[in-house]
């Protein structure tokens, strides 16, 4: 027996083993029932890039959720709470000055008094210009 | 109102009657050709575990991909290429490089009283001068044929296959032509 036929002999002697035949066979049934399934009620399989741009949108919406929270309760912390029992007292003496210069009474003779000064200067200047 | 399974049943009753089973296709590939693609992944795997994991993978991508020939000779040269593509990936892939194997288990038990001394000697060449005898030998493919297949010159073909020759005579004792 030549080379050739040797080799041809020892080949042939290779077979497939039937176990992972049936089970290959099992499997590619069992994957094409599948895709039949979904072909014949047109499930609709989302598409991965869809999915990818559904979880960047779900990510970015929690994202300015957190930021809004934590400014809130940061905000909370800087507010001057409205109770009687805290104090104001620089603001009394600020008070009373600008009562003070804000008294109709004395702002009226202050402008009186400067309108008496007013006239008199003008009197002084006609009375020089007359012995002139 | 109909269970899961009867509904599953219906539904692949359905799709048989409109022609749509892709499984029937393939488990006539598969008769034809599991031997063949066995034996080439054996070729050039060199051993029985790993052949299995490729004629797996030939199937599912027919399975998948569903393509088609114009004629038988076609269809036997793709599954030829596919199995050569997927046994090479497969052996220069980074897991099987760091795997060591155990001699014992390589050859199953089913084949150990029927695996040949000469089969033993063709394994046991380095791959590229396997493939170039498996397709000479065995699948009677002219050298011009097997350097399109395996996408190399006719020299290489014809270099690896005067070489594997000679190096299976030697190991089977030189009293071979």
């Amino acid at each position: 027996m030549n080379m050739h036929d040797e080799i041809k002999k020892a080949f042939d002697s290779v077979h497939a083993p039937d176990e992972l035949v049936e089970r290959m066979k099992q499997e590619l049934y069992q994957k094409d029932c599948h895709e039949e399934i979904e072909e014949v009620f047109e499930v609709a399989q989302m598409p991965r890039r869809t999915i990818g741009r559904y979880t960047a949108y779900i990510a970015a919406s929690l994202a300015l959720c957190v930021l809004c929270g934590v400014s809130i309760w940061n905000l909370r912390g800087n507010t001057v709470p409205l109770n009687p029992g805290t104090t104001v007292p620089a603001m009394t003496t600020e008070t009373e000055e600008t009562t003070e210069t804000t008294n109709p009474d004395e702002v009226l003779a202050e402008v009186e008094q400067q309108m008496r000064i007013d006239e008199e200067t003008v009197q002084r200047r006609q009375t020089t210009t007359k012995t002139s | 109102m109909l269970t899961m399974t009867e509904e599953r049943g219906r539904t692949v009753e359905i799709g048989r009657q409109q022609g749509i089973s892709v499984s029937g296709v393939t488990f006539a590939a598969i008769d034809r050709y599991k031997d063949m693609v066995y034996r080439a992944s054996l070729a050039v795997v060199g051993n029985y575990a790993d052949a299995e994991d490729v004629m797996q993978e030939v199937f599912f991508k027919y399975f998948k991909t569903h393509p088609e020939f114009e004629s038988e000779t076609h269809e036997k040269a793709w599954f030829l290429r596919v199995t050569l593509n997927e046994s090479k990936n497969l052996v220069r892939s980074t897991w099987r490089r760091r795997r060591v194997d155990v001699d014992l288990s390589q050859i199953p038990v089913h084949m150990k009283e029927k695996t040949s001394a000469v089969l033993e000697a063709v394994l046991s060449l380095p791959e590229k001068y396997r493939i170039a005898i498996y397709l000479h030998y065995y699948e009677n493919y002219q050298i011009r044929e097997i350097a399109r297949i395996t996408s190399q010159s006719e020299a290489a073909v014809a270099q690896q296959l005067s070489r594997g020759r000679k190096k299976l005579q030697k190991k089977l004792g030189g009293s071979k032509e």
